[in-house]
């Protein structure tokens, strides 16, 4: 019975299979065989059939590529396999979705994507002498720059460069293809964005490498960021406490620990990793602001919707008190949220909850040093009017 | 809200250690999206998958986060290099400028100025110049 169902369903897969080939004919030839997350096969032989029809869109692109770079030797095929790769990647596999991307769709998709570095990448990928020359002259000095800036020595920045420059040739041979690092590249962000993290990823490797300390700053592999900040589960219990107190202690701890978890768990996405970054990874309010200065930015977008629902995204560059007013408005959510969930939840009075919030004061607030920049929050903010960007 | 902020901070330190740890590395992001990602070069859809995981990755959220302050420290000591490097955009038009109001070749001599040496005698300046080669 089983192995019945099971050959059915192979049968119907394979039929879907075909069915996606012929309906791609010519343009969808290259783009079939990638991974994609579909909840139905009905869904994907439809994009394959969508991505078709982009064809002429992207043999346009290709063209005006060709035109400027004459001597990349790159054909259509190539240049639709390593589209159609993007797509799969991103359109589908970061944002899965029960339909298929409409044709419209995956047009502003391909339209979005850097196509003059995508290009060039791809040449470099398959050796291209004039392709390498280009980047060469293009990217080297950047690379170098940026090695010198984040390698502790000079010798670690040659040895960096080096690194880097084999990985994007290639060293290993599969099947008689190099495997250039060039192949994870998409287009979907800049070369030179791309690069930036090629670079960064090798400095950690050859430090890591050698297994010493990273000299990168707060550097931590391993979301070891929290190593030595307190604990909240493992403060010191001061000795002159009874037994009665401790007990009392512990389980108004406990509560509050599970209060705090569900009110952190309560807010979206967002409102966390802007949490995470601030107060794990360190990042600072201008360095938050920058990640979200472009009027498009799909984070900015999604904070903004929040202030003002239904209103148009500002273009006003976002300043550093636009940030605080969203970790702000995040507190407050955490803080409603922690006080409900006490009280509702856990059926504490008033007066208990106000235990809850004094002990957890008490006890986070030992040995914490929030950093300088916290420290003249409250400062800024009554300032904030002034500074007012885009929120 | 002080007091919230130093809950929220202790607890999202010690949470962020303990998370990381169950992800295996085949899930990590890798460079192309986390560089797009810090680009904002993603849309919605791309993005709020990124930022879950974001969450619960402690390597890739700390490596994003290298990466926005990488952006805000190299790029512009990157811009003062290439500054030296290369002539400003003001230079090289008002360079353009002066290349079509000013004809170049031995024309440029006659903008050359030099202070006459005081040591060279008066009698040096009304001589005459030396002939030139006829060949």
């Amino acid at each position: 019975m089983q192995t019945l169902s099971n050959d059915r369903l192979r049968s119907e897969w394979a039929a879907s299979q075909l069915l996606a080939k012929a309906l791609c004919q010519y343009y969808g030839q290259a783009l079939i065989n990638t991974a994609t997350r579909f909840a139905t096969s009905l869904s994907e032989s439809e994009y394959r059939k969508n991505l078709g029809s982009c064809g002429p869109d992207i043999d346009a692109i290709q063209s005006s590529c060709a035109a400027s770079c004459p001597d990349f030797g790159l054909t259509a095929a190539d240049f639709r396999a390593a589209i159609g790769a993007a797509a799969d990647k991103y359109l589908i596999g970061f944002a899965p979705r029960e339909e298929a991307p409409s044709v419209d769709e995956i047009r502003e998709f391909v339209g979005e994507l850097q196509h003059s570095d995508l290009y060039l990448a791809l040449a470099c990928e398959r050796g291209n002498d004039h392709a390498w020359q280009q980047f060469d002259r293009d990217y080297r000095p950047f690379i170098e720059r940026l090695a010198r800036h984040l390698a502790r020595t000079g010798s670690d920045a040659d040895e960096v460069i080096d690194s880097v420059y084999a990985e994007l040739f290639g060293t290993k041979i599969v099947d008689g293809v190099r495997q250039s690092k060039f192949k994870s590249y998409t287009g979907r962000g800049t070369l030179r964005g791309w690069l930036r993290a090629v670079v960064t990823n090798a400095v950690v490797d050859l430090y890591r490498g050698r297994q010493t300390e990273i000299s990168l700053d707060n550097w931590s592999e391993s979301g070891g960021e929290a190593r030595e900040r307190p604990s909240f589960t493992t403060q010191a219990h001061r000795a002159e406490e009874t037994m009665v107190a401790t007990v009392a202690r512990e389980r108004y701890r406990s509560v509050t620990v599970s209060a705090l978890d569900e009110a952190l768990g309560s807010l979206d996405d967002h409102e966390k990793l802007l949490l995470l970054y601030y107060h794990v990874d360190g990042l600072k309010l201008r360095e938050i602001a920058r990640i979200v200065e472009e009027p498009a930015s799909p984070i900015r977008r999604w904070f903004q919707r929040q202030t003002k629902r239904g209103g148009k995204a500002q273009s006003g560059r976002v300043h550093e008190s636009t940030v605080m007013r969203w970790l702000e408005k995040a507190y407050r959510k955490v803080s409603d949220h922690f006080q409900t969930c006490l009280g509702k939840k856990h059926g504490l009075t008033a007066a208990e909850i106000e235990i809850c919030r004094d002990l957890a004061t008490e006890d986070l607030g030992q040995g914490i040093e929030l950093r300088a920049e916290s420290a003249s929050f409250e400062k800024v903010e009554a300032g904030g009017s002034q500074l007012e960007g885009a929120s | 809200m002080e007091a919230v902020r130093a809950m929220v901070h202790c607890r999202l330190s010690s949470l962020a250690g303990v998370k990381t740890e169950s992800i295996s590395a085949a899930v990590h992001l890798d460079e192309d999206a986390m560089s797009a990602f810090v680009d904002g070069l993603l849309s919605e859809d791309e993005t709020r998958s990124i930022i879950s995981h974001l969450t619960s990755c402690g390597s890739c959220r700390g490596f994003t986060a290298r990466l926005i302050r990488l952006e805000s420290t190299f790029t512009a000591e990157d811009e003062s290099k290439m500054a030296e490097e290369t002539p400003s955009r003001l230079r090289r038009f008002l360079e353009g400028i002066t290349s079509q109001v000013i004809p170049s070749g031995s024309e440029d001599a006659v903008f050359a100025y030099q202070n006459p040496d005081e040591n060279v005698e008066k009698s040096a300046e009304t001589t005459p110049d030396k002939p030139k080669d006829k060949a």
